[in-house]
């Protein structure tokens, strides 16, 4: 098991050394950025560097459209902050994005053609429009779902081989799930063995802020006066935890239960979102309700939740997708406890099974058999 | 608090354990007089206030309040190394990271001097004593456990636990046969329902009964809940000085919370012949002689 040190170095010097490292080390170096406050911290950090040394840097932001407006004018804003050694990769194609909104319109197309009235802003005059890879060999993880967000990653990544993808992923503090990703799969690079950096592709993903936790970059961004989205600040003072301050997509499984409060915060977006696709009004409303997407409350009428289950998966308005819920649901336990969750994937639309199910025994039931012997 | 060839060094002052409000206080004086201290913040839950009058200022932090964003940053901002932080009752919870403990942690990595109070070293096992520990120390490891600790801790420690009395009631017929049939209806209808409602509903099947007793027996009681209406009652809520138990409350958190306030050492309690009375009763036992056990670890790994 990995042993945490406390030295004398700071987490921010420890970054910056990284960083020295990885503009050693490679020619071309690319910072992905999501407007959010990491990625932030991780450009504002690289620029420095590249400025030092005189160097030039890309900046790739996948454009999912379906995002804050605060987020994209972040983006913006990184890439406009040192134009002299920012070489911008904003892209902004088609690819397909999960709505968990909705069971009628299980996918969103980001960017579809002859759609542009409905997008939720115009292109970028300087942005990439057209899939930059060679579409004869392009990869898709996943035909049935078609190509995906990470899809265009992939292929954009192969765009360039050897190139350090730098990333703003932290696995410190609040995931040890992610730190035990990161840490398992060190890169080698010039025969040094990095731990912090994982293969991707011809090249590699580098984490230089893999160990900060989110103290240390909001200590980051106040010291540095770095302009951060105003997102957060709303976030923070409507009480949200640490873990749901977030300013991704607005759609997936995870994220959906921004829509709540995206009225307050961005009314102009949630307008647009309301015409860009369905189901937006519903998750606005119900979105955090334990009897909807939640799924911690049965239904007043419903008595288990395997009935639930079953009822949903017999009402199901798509038979394509309702046959895939069904085939793996077969293949799982059939108690309350995965119920439950089963439940849960239908309600969020997760016919790609990225709300994971735990396929095990009802750790009450052990309990309840207890009682029911002691008692 | 390092790790040093598996032992633990403890940077630490004393933890108290047993102490009662005045006991507190006092400790609390002496650490004002003695130490560099410009400002006390007290954390308490609730139901354990602690009235402190001294020349520093003294802010008083409820629990819940800990974890509150508008109280996290600006306490981070405001505890210097010269604010005694003094942690009242902070074990309420005996999951090791909870949010609460690790706001508390933040809050001392702020300041040098911290005083804890706690009248239980544990709360459901004696390893709960270690969050204690990570709290006097300000430490940053978790992994520690009992047996890592080393002879530099001190701990001030009084056993409290109560030695437990029974007076026995007799059910008649009808109700052991409603028990029976509860019992069933409450496992057959569970569904996603907390498996803890079990004894606890059922616990109040020979509630009359016991009610039946408690009135002729006279004196105060303590239970769940004033639907009996017993002369003499209070809820574990209101409950500030010992009383004869009625019905015990189903969370360890409290029944130490109604033993902290009300101080009992001593509890007699009334237990019918109906099963889930005796599971109570040998349930509050075998947490009384946890204690003992934390106790005697406490003082075989640190020497008090």
């Amino acid at each position: 098991m990995p042993t945490q040190r406390y030295g004398t170095t700071s987490v921010l010097e420890a970054a910056r050394a990284r960083l020295r490292w990885v503009f050693d080390h490679f020619d071309e170096i690319i910072v992905s950025v999501s407007g959010g406050k990491d990625s932030t911290a991780l450009a504002h950090l690289a620029l420095a560097e590249a400025k030092r040394r005189g160097r030039r840097i890309g900046m790739f932001f996948l454009d999912e459209e379906v995002v804050y407006q605060s987020s994209a004018d972040q983006v913006e804003y990184l890439m406009t902050l040192e134009p002299d050694h920012t070489i911008p990769m904003w892209l902004q194609v088609e690819f397909r994005l999960t709505n968990a909104t909705s069971t009628t319109e299980g996918q969103l197309i980001c960017w579809e053609a002859g759609k542009h009235k409905l997008w939720m802003r115009p292109k970028k005059a300087w942005s990439i429009q057209h899939a930059p890879w060679d579409r004869a060999t392009e990869t898709v993880r996943d035909r049935r779902k078609g190509f995906g967000f990470y899809d265009a990653i992939e292929n954009f990544e192969r765009c360039h081989p050897g190139a350090a993808f730098l990333v703003g992923l932290r696995a410190a503090g609040e995931s040890p799930n992610r730190w035990r990703a990161v840490s398992k799969n060190p890169v080698t690079v010039d025969g040094e063995l990095v731990y912090w950096g994982t293969k991707k592709g011809n090249g590699v993903a580098l984490y230089p802020l893999y160990d900060w936790n989110f103290h240390d970059v909001w200590k980051y961004i106040s010291e540095h006066e770095v302009r951060y989205s105003g997102i957060y600040d709303m976030q923070f003072r409507k009480g949200y935890p640490i873990t749901e301050m977030r300013v991704s997509s607005l759609i997936h499984e995870r994220a959906f239960k921004s829509i709540c409060d995206l009225p307050e915060f961005e009314p102009k977006t949630y307008d647009r979102l309301l015409k860009r696709i369905k189901g937006i009004a519903l998750a606005q409303e119900h979105g955090r309700k334990a009897q909807l997407f939640r799924a911690t409350k049965l239904p007043k009428n419903l008595r288990s939740w395997r009935a639930y289950r079953d009822h949903l998966l017999a009402t199901h308005q798509d038979r394509e997708r309702g046959a895939i819920f069904a085939k793996r649901f077969a293949r799982q336990l059939d108690n309350e406890y995965v119920a439950r969750q089963q439940v849960r994937q239908l309600v969020l639309n997760d016919y790609e099974n990225n709300v994971a199910i735990d396929n095990a025994e009802d750790p009450r039931a052990a309990l309840v058999r207890y009682y029911d012997e002691e008692l | 608090m390092a790790s040093v060839r598996g032992r633990v060094v403890v940077e630490a002052s004393v933890i108290h354990l047993g102490l009662g409000g005045e006991e507190k206080r006092e400790r609390i004086s002496e650490r004002v007089r003695s130490g560099d201290v410009d400002r006390v913040v007290v954390v308490y839950p609730r139901r354990h206030p602690l009235d402190l009058e001294f020349s520093v200022p003294v802010e008083y932090v409820e629990w819940d309040d800990v974890i509150r964003y508008v109280f996290f940053y600006r306490l981070l901002q405001e505890i210097t190394p010269r604010t005694l932080l003094v942690l009242n009752e902070p074990l309420r919870s005996a999951e090791r990271s909870c949010l609460h403990y690790n706001c508390l942690r933040n809050y001392l990595t702020r300041t040098e001097q911290q005083i804890v109070f706690s009248r239980f070293p544990a709360l459901e096992s004696p390893e709960d004593f270690m969050i204690l520990v990570d709290l006097d120390t300000r430490s940053r490891w978790r992994r520690s456990r009992l047996s890592d600790l080393g002879e530099q801790l001190r701990v001030e420690a009084a056993d409290v636990a109560p030695t437990m009395f029974r007076i026995d009631v007799v059910t008649d017929a009808k109700t052991r046969a409603q028990y029976e049939a509860e019992k069933r209806r409450i496992i057959d209808n569970i569904g996603a329902k907390d498996p803890h409602t079990i004894p606890r509903q059922l616990h109040l099947v020979g509630g009359k009964q016991k009610a039946d007793v408690a009135r002729a027996h006279g004196g105060l009681w303590v239970g769940r809940n004033a639907r009996l209406k017993v002369p003499g009652f209070a809820t574990y809520e209101q409950a500030l000085e010992p009383r004869q138990v009625l019905e015990f409350c189903h969370s360890f958190r409290d029944w130490a919370d109604y033993l902290t306030a009300s101080g009992a050492t001593e509890v007699t309690s009334l237990v019918s012949d109906l099963k889930v009375d005796a599971w109570y009763f040998e349930r509050a036992q075998r947490w009384s002689e946890m204690q003992h056990d934390a106790h005697a670890a406490i003082r075989h790994h640190v020497g008090s």
